[in-house]
């Protein structure tokens, strides 16, 4: 195993930064951690890093227990958010610092610049500054210097959220394909789902210091495990509206108040986990369909509030009930603000919420 | 119309100085004279033949000998030019020295969003005068007066507060994870100071250095209480040019176009540096 925590938990005086979290990581995955700011996630970084102390729990990386062990014997690499390059130091000298110190032989520390410079394309600046460099070839300085050591686990903290959005895109693919190639366990950690779901095998969703779900990105955005998660992933995010559970001829209903959605096919389910009748019913903007005609007995009458084209997608947002919904319809979609509109949900990608609870059932 | 401006304001700024150099090399006659003689009407040394060497009859009519006690330790001026050079230099860098490892403990490893400390710069807060009695006092106890010692260590303990202020607010500017980038690589703590932190803030200590050196360099009430004897400083010796025995104006302003050298050099030296220290945290990129 790459990575094992177990029960890991940091506390700030009150503040219970991470709540007994415990995850595995096998070797050579890529596994996101991601939450908003101040979820806990840096903090879990920096406690597999050595950098933090952890209040409880163990670490273990590669089997062995590191809770113990000061940062340079654990056999990690650190990129941080704002690169941590040493600015008065040639490219050469940064990447040869951890090993000079480690006091590797000099024939040694120069073939091994020699391919990381090769490997992340730096070859032509190892003379230059690093404080002269551009932001790209920082990044790519800072990843040099954590892969020099050849780490067995490699840690990154928000590593692109300095770049533009092109250059963003850019390292986005090489990072992930530089992962591929050299087999490299990672940890990332970012708030940009984007980067999370394109480049992370396993996905680790935290809120507050807790793990909300831990699984593949398909899962993640599919079967989301709680209101926390299907809220947080997903662009524009998921649409809610707060339902009361409702039975009638043997058949089950959400009622929202403007409209009823006949839900018989999950009765069973609703009935067994729901603490309360009171639910929330939450679907996707692309699962919704917009149609100029009432079609089925299900459709909903609506008007457009606003529309926003993105290209390849239009957002439509519509109000239904108090709330707006928000739909995705296709790029060439048109409506004039006020427009008479009726959508219908698809049924299948309805996901029904238990309000006291949070989590999702169906 | 702005190059008259910088002109005028250059000449404003500069003219002190001219004025300084221009009496330094004046006859005795041309020195207060009324209508003010801007040029000298013939350049000589004599201003500085008379701080280097011990004619002291031309100063106040009396033989060396004659002299009292107080006078007769320093009439050469190499002196004071030595013993300010020894203090300041030495006072400057035990002050920096204890500062700077103070400062980045305080910025480092201080309660995070904590006010900065204001206690160590209380210090700074009483007119000089009110704190120098007890020092006085303290001193005549501890038999440090008139020692180099003694002042040294007084010109260290009333600036290192002021290194601790300035220092931490450029150690604030470098971002923690250059420490911890160190501390990954296998540095000690003390490693990730003196490798990874100290060499960024380079600039801020050149400008601490100079600032620190020019007020050990211009201390006057220091010296005029705690030395006098074994130790005079240039500034003393400036006083004693004007203390009752005639205006000595022509080898005052020689003396003081010497006492402008040293921190000249200094910032010279540190110059390439000290651009950059200035404008440290103006700009954030």
């Amino acid at each position: 195993m790459g990575l094992h925590i177990e029960n890991l938990r940091k506390e700030f005086g009150e503040l219970v930064a991470v709540k007994d979290l415990s995850l595995t990581v096998e070797t050579g995955e890529f596994v996101s951690l991601l939450g908003p700011s101040g979820c806990g996630k840096s903090t879990t970084l920096n406690m597999i890093a050595g950098l933090l102390y952890p209040t409880s729990g163990s670490i273990f990386i590669d089997d062995v227990l590191v809770n113990e062990l000061p940062p340079r014997d654990r056999k990690i690499g650190l990129v941080f958010q704002n690169y941590a390059v040493f600015n008065h130091m040639t490219v050469h000298d940064n990447l040869a610092f951890g090993l000079k110190i480690r006091k590797t032989p000099k024939n040694e520390i120069d073939k091994r610049i020699k391919e990381v410079a090769e490997f992340l394309r730096i070859g032509d600046v190892l003379d230059k500054r690093a404080g002269g460099l551009r932001l790209d070839q920082l990044q790519r300085v800072a990843i040099g210097r954590s892969m020099i050591v050849k780490p067995s686990l490699f840690l990154l903290d928000e590593p692109l959220s300095n770049l533009d959005a092109a250059l963003r895109a850019v390292m986005r693919v090489e990072l992930k394909k530089m992962q591929k190639e050299l087999k490299q366990t990672v940890v990332y950690v970012t708030h940009d789902q984007l980067e999370a779901m394109t480049m992370s095998e396993r996905i680790a969703v935290m809120n507050k210091g807790e793990l909300q779900q831990y699984d593949t990105p398909s899962v993640i955005y599919n079967h989301p495990k709680n209101q926390f998660v299907a809220n947080f992933i997903g662009s524009p995010s998921m649409n809610f509206i707060d339902c009361s559970f409702a039975e009638k001829d043997g058949k089950a209903f959400l009622d929202a108040g403007v409209f009823s959605l006949d839900i018989t096919e999950f009765h069973e389910i609703v009935k067994a986990q729901a603490t309360s009748s009171e639910l929330i019913l939450a679907i996707r903007p692309e699962d919704i369909e917009i149609m100029n005609q009432p079609s089925t007995d299900d459709t909903i009458e609506t008007s457009v509030y606003m529309v926003e084209p993105i290209g390849v997608k239009t957002i439509v947002t519509m109000p239904i009930g108090n709330r707006l919904f928000k739909a995705l319809a296709p790029g060439g979609f048109r409506a004039a603000i006020g427009d008479r509109k009726w959508i219908a949900f698809q049924r299948s990608k309805v996901h029904i919420i238990d309000k006291k609870t949070g989590s999702v059932a169906v | 119309m702005r190059y008259v401006a910088v002109i005028f304001s250059a000449l404003v700024a500069i003219f002190p100085i001219y004025w300084m150099f221009s009496t330094s090399i004046k006859l005795p006659n041309e020195w207060v004279a009324t209508p003010s003689v801007w040029f000298p009407s013939r350049p000589v040394l004599i201003n500085y033949q008379f701080i280097f060497s011990q004619a002291y009859e031309y100063t106040i009519g009396r033989r060396p000998e004659e002299a009292t006690a107080f006078y007769s330790f320093a009439w050469s001026s190499m002196k004071p030019v030595f013993d300010s050079l020894i203090l300041s230099t030495f006072g400057t860098l035990i002050a920096l020295f204890a500062g700077t490892l103070s400062a980045y403990v305080l910025s480092r490893y201080g309660q995070k969003g904590a006010p900065p400390p204001v206690f160590p710069l209380m210090y700074r807060m009483f007119p000089p005068v009110a704190i120098i009695v007890p020092v006085v006092i303290m001193y005549a106890i501890l038999k440090l007066t008139d020692t180099y010692a003694g002042i040294i260590i007084l010109y260290a303990t009333l600036t290192v507060p002021l290194v601790l202020w300035l220092m931490k607010s450029f150690f604030d500017e470098i971002p923690r994870e250059i420490d911890e980038a160190a501390i990954l690589d296998g540095c000690s703590l003390f490693g990730a100071f003196y490798k990874g932190v100290l060499p960024l803030v380079k600039s801020g200590l050149a400008v601490t250095g100079l600032f620190i050196f020019i007020l050990d360099w211009s201390d006057f009430m220091g010296v005029l209480l705690l030395g006098g004897r074994n130790v005079v400083t240039i500034p003393l010796k400036l006083a004693e040019y004007t203390s009752g025995h005639g205006e000595l104006y022509g080898p005052m302003a020689a003396m003081g176009m010497i006492a402008v050298i040293p921190p000249l050099i200094l910032g010279i030296l540190i110059q390439k540096y000290l651009v950059r220290g200035f404008t440290f945290g103006a700009i954030k990129g």
